[in-house]
């Protein structure tokens, strides 16, 4: 489990595992990875970065980096809190998350 | 004028690109998000940071990635578009390519 709240769920089908999204309310690649998940009907979670209060963006950032070992960009997508990418890609995606 | 309309920031887009010789994604549905995203940001900040990275929301922090960001014409030269798929070259748009994620060119983010 991440240690922040601030997702929401959209609730699915596919059960591909835990998926949690990190994304920013104004980015069209975030905003094209989150319609791909829902057309695959996969369940998943995400937060708009960008909406949090300056602290708690703050510390997503710091636990992001602290705990991947890389710097948070959008969209970011882990895949049961181990695995991670970075942008979007419908392959790259689709192959991580066994969706066909 | 007021640029915290959707309106105005793609007035604004269509301008830099007029101006700079660029061309904007033709993926309406896709840029008119960008639009919405650059007037939210202009609104929060007070200027069109870049929608696609996240604002410190101080402008000398942020003065690289306000939009056209520092990093466009660096991506533009090896992906053909910008970070955030706004801004295409001519010759990207012209071979009918699709924008995608690319790597954050931005130093230390």
């Amino acid at each position: 489990m991440e240690a922040h709240q601030g997702f929401q769920t959209v609730d699915g089908h596919v059960d591909a595992g835990e998926i949690r999204i990190y994304a920013l309310s104004t980015c069209g690649f975030c905003r094209r990875a989150i319609a791909f998940l829902k057309e695959k009907g996969v369940r998943f979670s995400y937060m708009h970065v960008d909406e949090l209060p300056p602290d708690e963006k703050q510390s997503v950032k710091d636990m992001i980096r602290e705990r991947y070992g890389k710097p948070l960009q959008y969209p970011f997508l882990v895949h049961n809190g181990t695995i991670t990418l970075t942008g979007f890609d419908r392959t790259q995606w689709s192959r991580m998350l066994g969706l066909s | 004028m007021s640029r915290e309309t959707v309106p105005e920031a793609r007035r604004f887009a269509e301008m830099v690109a007029s101006r700079q010789g660029w061309r904007l994604n033709p993926d309406t549905e896709f840029i008119e998000f960008l639009f919405e995203g650059l007037a939210k940001n202009s609104r929060r900040y007070g200027y069109y940071s870049c929608p696609c990275r996240d604002a410190h929301g101080e402008r000398a922090r942020d003065s690289d990635i306000i939009c056209p960001c520092a990093y466009c014409r660096p991506d533009q030269e090896e992906y053909g578009h910008c970070y955030c798929g706004l801004f295409l070259t001519e010759k990207f748009a012209q071979g009918g390519g699709q924008p995608v994620s690319i790597p954050e060119r931005r130093p230390g983010e």
